[in-house]
């Protein structure tokens, strides 16, 4: 039994290792698998390489295409910016109320629409007017045409249903600064023509002697430009304007007819600015033409003014004279528009203004006062309070008309 | 004493921003009565017979704010009230209107008579800078 037992031994030990050949083992198969994982690592490694690799090539081809859409879309902004047809316009609704035989009215005063385009040296601008003023007694006498400062002879259009008009419509070339050419029917070049638009104005009505002095529109040529020398931030500037036209357009399509036409113009100096002045321009027209009288003859009509606009800080002043003369009989009229603009939004304005004028038998001294309420570019509430002083003129017969009254009136304005 | 002295500062050297054209136009400074009548749309074409076409940025950006104050010396606001004005007397619109310096860039890089301005810093190489002079 001992015997078999050595014998077993014997056998083990011959087909087993020793240790030592064991722990070589161990190391051999350690060494391998450091080896593999090496392998592994340095494949893992490539395989982020190539999935990289992968990510970059999509994200050029993602880039080139962005950047194609972009290039379109820039394309598409550039067409549009010389191509588009702006349309806009305003809407203004006013409420007067004052001691003549009028009643107190809500006026749709005006709903103009604007078409504009410009192409290159080519601007192309046209303004259709819808006025649906109440057509009362006063208003149609004394008013004389509201905005458009024309006469409208007693007993025609008081249905109250208004008038569409064609206030703009003109072609322009600009050659360069010094030389642009107009054509078309257009607004006299009088600032207050120019900027009389419920949008511009802080009062709610136009100066009175606007109504008699220069004509407010006109259809023609019209030469412009400017010379300006450098001066700092800023720049002295000579504004010129000439104009050849139809006499007494304005709702008398038989005038357009005759051969006699009108000129004028205008010379306005820019002073140069800085520091808190922001504006100091000064101005002189001249306008020579015809007009028809109530038998439709044409006599001689001139008319010469002077104006300026001052802007220091938040203070603005606006002034015009003007004086005419037509058969021996001198007109003339002005205002004086002091004005300050209190916050942003605010401003607050005194306005004195006179009319004196055999032609129509009017002879008016004005004081108004108001504020203008502005909450954002395009919009603005008005309200003003106006004191009428008719003057003692021989031409004045009626007592009614002699006696001095006051008035109210408010508007809201939207440009749209 | 109303006249204010003329002053000349690189664009580079602007703090709040530069005036950038593309990069082909052969315009290297403009004064700043020019740049304004191009803001308001005043000057239409540049001298080498190229459309100009500005380009701004959104009315509340602080660098339309500065571009505005220093160039025009009237607030964002008055400029508004402008274009409000010659949009009914002259039928013209106030430039476009873009909100980022990329955008305004890549406007300017795609469009030959370009003009815009961007914060000082943010332009790159693929636009021109104007040296604007006289600026306040």
């Amino acid at each position: 039994m001992k015997r078999s037992l050595w014998l077993v031994v014997a056998a083990m030990c011959a087909v087993s290792q020793p240790a030592w050949a064991q722990q070589d083992d161990v190391a051999r198969l350690r060494a391998e698998l450091q080896r593999q994982q090496e392998v592994i690592g340095q494949l893992l490694k490539r395989l982020d390489e190539v999935e990289k690799k992968q990510a970059l090539t999509a994200t050029s081809e993602e880039v080139k295409a962005e950047a194609e859409t972009q290039q379109e879309a820039v394309e598409s902004v550039r067409e549009s910016l010389l191509s588009r047809v702006n349309l806009n316009g305003y809407y203004n609704f006013r409420f007067a109320a004052d001691e003549s035989p009028a009643p107190a009215s809500f006026q749709q005063h005006h709903l103009g629409l604007l078409l504009g385009k410009q192409l290159k040296k080519f601007n192309f601008h046209m303004e259709l007017e819808l006025q649906n003023v109440p057509h009362h007694p006063q208003i149609h006498g004394e008013e004389g045409g509201g905005e458009e400062g024309g006469e409208t002879p007693e007993g025609t259009d008081v249905s109250g249903e208004g008038q569409v008009a064609v206030e703009n419509a003109w072609m322009e070339y600009a050659h360069n600064r010094l030389l642009n050419v107009r054509v078309g029917k257009q607004l006299s070049p009088q600032y207050w023509w120019q900027n009389h638009y419920p949008n511009l104005t802080l009062s709610t009505d136009q100066p009175i002697y606007l109504r008699e002095l220069f004509p407010p529109e006109l259809v023609g040529l019209m030469v412009h430009g400017t010379a300006a020398k450098p001066s700092g931030g800023s720049e002295l500037a000579l504004n010129y304007k000439f104009y050849l036209s139809n006499n007494q357009f304005e709702g008398n399509s038989q005038a357009d007819l005759r051969d006699a036409k009108s000129w004028g113009g205008r010379v306005q100096v820019r002073l140069p600015t800085g520091g808190r002045l922001k504006r100091f321009d000064v101005a002189g027209d001249l306008y020579r033409g015809r007009i028809a009288l109530v038998t439709q003859e044409l006599v001689e009509d001139h008319v010469y003014g002077v104006e300026s606009q001052i802007e220091v800080d938040r203070f603005q002043l606006q002034a015009e004279y003007a004086r005419g003369r037509t058969l021996g009989e001198t007109r003339y009229g002005y205002y004086v528009q002091p004005a300050l603009r209190v916050t942003d939004t605010w401003t607050t304005f005194y306005r004195i203004e006179q009319l004196d004028s055999p032609r129509i038998q009017r002879a008016e001294l004005r004081h108004l006062a108001g504020l203008n309420f502005r909450p954002y570019a395009q919009i603005a509430l008005k309200a003003e309070y106006y004191r009428g002083v008719p003057q003692q003129r021989s031409f004045i017969e009626s007592e009614e008309d002699r006696r001095p009254f006051n008035g109210f009136a408010a508007a809201a304005v939207f440009f749209f | 004493m109303l006249l204010v002295g003329s002053i000349s500062l690189p664009a580079a050297a602007l703090p709040g921003f530069v005036v950038v054209v593309h990069k082909e136009n052969p315009v290297a400074s403009l004064p700043v009565t020019e740049l304004q009548r191009v803001f308001r749309k005043q000057t239409r074409m540049w001298p080498h017979g190229e459309a100009v076409v500005p380009v701004d940025w959104d009315a509340t950006s602080d660098v339309r704010q500065e571009f505005s104050r220093r160039v025009f010396d009237r607030s964002v606001r008055e400029m508004a009230e402008f274009w409000v004005q010659q949009n009914i007397t002259q039928g013209l619109t106030p430039p476009s209107t873009l909100k980022s310096t990329r955008a305004i860039l890549r406007f300017v890089v795609s469009v030959p008579g370009a003009i815009a301005y961007v914060p000082a810093g943010e332009e790159d190489d693929t636009v021109k800078k104007l040296d604007i002079k006289g600026l306040r």
